[in-house]
């Protein structure tokens, strides 16, 4: 790692920080009179407060969490980058892949086309609200046993999907099940050993 | 992203309010559409006004001489309620062609007629796009021979893409009627007056006013259908948008078409029916031969260049084999 990529507060690289400073710097010349050097220094302390930031609170896996977020935030974005619950992919971003599939009151939505903030009210489970004491889901487990995954990093959003799936019914033949399945890609083309994971967690 | 405002409203009358207080206000139901537009910077809202938070807007009903779609009813909602399949089958048929369960669980009634679209050009903002910014003439216009992707029909020099809704076809074929509410009132809109052919002067392609909300879809039962069909043409076989969708409703009582409903994706730049066709099979036989003639009435003005010429015979095509479909599959059969 180069010396100005090595992070000097949580998640915040040198070159980041470089670059707000510069900002502060650049206020202290053209208005040296306006307090700039201490709004600086106040930068210095928090140098990456969110504008606008909003307080929400969020039920996730059964637990209510309470954050500060940038209003804009996805909820994908805030799990992995703001609660460091990793486990939620990120592919294309965009709702084209599924690899952030999460539940929101049960039924399975894109993480990354959705806002955080707007869901206060809601209950959300991701891949590390599966287990239970330890012990891996059905879903989670047959994913296991059939050989579901390759790479792994699209396998989150298929079990999330595939619990859903199976809760909603729709696994009465192959078809149906490549047909319910078809908003999680798998890059890899694990797709037989996912649809036999599928079939065996509906049993 | 821009910041934006973000207002909860708690009955429609207050999002109109609030949508009307400020400049680039736009409502937001299940977010699946607009929330990527806002990320890829196509939209930039000053206010979103979410519509969400409303009560009452969600109910499916059968009022015995329509089915009633409250638009926040999620598009798994109505592509799985009873109502639907048993006196609309066709709604559920083009819905569960749409993208899929996740997008579905977060798509909404309202969202879905008015999702943005899908045009390459449209989602490059270093490109020039009527749909982005009004006047603006952008490549698919000025290209010779056009793209793949051009619509057949409803073209000008505003916009050549196609509307990408499968559940506004349905709809449409059904002769389905937009329920809007204003501060003042409610009027019920058709769903072919409710979408216009692009413009040069704004960007939209609807008659929504700006202090108007769609609160509701209501699929007449007048017209007596109780065949239909949806077949979705496309590059893959799931998760993708159509390269041509038909739909097709009928009322057949002993072999005699006694009314048809006709409709078509991604041939027009909105969701595009055909009327003509429609006429002609009233009261005719329901056989090949006129499917065929209703067909070849269909594609009589399709304005084609040349790299989508080929759709014209696809559609052609799709046209006759929907409308097989549907007299094979009587309401009752296919859910
Ligand atoms: C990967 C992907 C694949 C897709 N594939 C398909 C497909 O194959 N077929 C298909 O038909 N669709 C497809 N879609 C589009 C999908 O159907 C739409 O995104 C969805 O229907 C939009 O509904 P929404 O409630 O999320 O709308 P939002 O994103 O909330 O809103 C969309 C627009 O509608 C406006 N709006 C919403 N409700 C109202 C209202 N009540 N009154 C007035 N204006 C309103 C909003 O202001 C906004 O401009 C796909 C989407 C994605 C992301
Ligand atoms: S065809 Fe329509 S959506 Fe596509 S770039 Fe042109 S104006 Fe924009
Ligand atoms: S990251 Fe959400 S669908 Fe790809
Ligand atoms: S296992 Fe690699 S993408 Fe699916």
């Amino acid at each position: 790692m180069k010396e100005e990529d090595k992070p000097i507060k949580t998640g915040f690289s040198r070159r980041n920080f470089l670059q707000v400073s510069g900002t502060g710097v650049a206020g202290l010349a053209v208005a040296p009179l306006l307090g700039a050097q201490a709004a600086e220094q106040k930068n210095l302390e928090r140098p990456f407060e969110v504008p606008n930031a909003v307080d929400i609170q969020l039920n996730i896996n059964n637990e209510t969490i309470k954050l500060k977020i940038d209003p804009r935030a996805s909820l994908l974005d805030t799990l992995r980058y703001k609660l460091n619950m990793t486990g939620t992919k990120k592919g294309c971003d965009a709702g084209h892949c599924g690899a952030c599939t999460i539940h929101i009151n049960g039924e399975r939505k894109l993480s990354c086309l959705t806002l955080a903030m707007r869901h206060q009210n809601d209950k959300i489970t991701t891949i590390e609200g599966l287990a239970e004491n330890g012990v891996l889901h059905p879903v989670q487990q047959a994913f296991v046993d059939n050989d579901a995954f390759q790479c792994g990093y699209c396998t989150s959003g298929q079990v999330m999907s595939a619990v859903a799936c199976i809760k909603e019914g729709h696994t009465k033949s192959t078809e149906e099940i490549k047909e319910y399945m078809s908003g999680n890609i798998c890059r890899c083309g694990a797709y037989p050993n996912i649809i036999k994971a599928v079939q065996a967690a509906s049993k | 992203m821009n910041f934006f405002q973000y207002t909860e409203a708690k009955t429609a009358r207050d999002a109109i309010k609030a949508k009307q207080e400020k400049e680039a206000s736009y409502f937001i139901a299940g977010g699946s559409n607009l929330v990527d537009m806002m990320k890829e910077g196509i939209q930039h809202p000053q206010q979103l006004v979410d519509i969400n938070t409303i009560s009452g807007l969600r109910d499916i009903k059968n009022t015995g001489d329509t089915v009633y779609l409250g638009t926040l009813a999620s598009n798994t909602a109505a592509a799985e309620s009873e109502k639907i399949i048993n006196f609309a089958p066709l709604v559920s048929q083009s819905l569960v062609k749409g993208a899929t369960q996740q997008i579905r669980n977060m798509a909404t009634i309202g969202g879905n007629l008015m999702q943005e679209s899908r045009c390459p050009f449209f989602y490059d903002v270093s490109a020039a796009c009527g749909r982005r910014t009004a006047g603006d003439v952008c490549p698919t216009v000025t290209a010779k021979d056009g793209i793949r992707t051009n619509a057949l029909f409803g073209l000008n020099e505003s916009c050549n893409t196609p509307h990408p809704s499968d559940m506004a076809v349905g709809m449409l074929a059904l002769r389905s009627k937009v329920v809007l509410q204003s501060k003042k009132d409610t009027r019920k809109l058709a769903l072919d007056k409710f979408y216009h052919i692009p413009v040069k002067e704004n960007t939209k392609i609807t008659h929504l006013q700006d202090d108007e909300m769609i609160v509701g879809v209501e699929i007449p039962l007048e017209h007596g259908f109780n065949h239909s069909a949806y077949l979705k043409v496309r590059d893959r076989k799931s998760y993708a948008f159509a390269l041509i969708s038909g739909a097709a409703a009928l009322n057949i009582q002993t072999g005699t078409i006694l009314n048809a409903g006709l409709a078509s994706g991604w041939v027009g730049t909105i969701p595009w029916r055909f009327e003509e066709a429609e006429n002609f099979l009233q009261g005719k036989a329901a056989t090949e031969s006129n499917f065929r003639q209703a067909a070849k009435i269909a594609i009589s003005d399709a304005q084609p260049k040349k790299n989508n010429a080929f759709k014209v015979k696809l559609l052609e095509k799709i046209l006759v084999r929907t409308l097989l479909m549907a007299k094979e599959t009587p309401y009752g059969t296919n859910n």
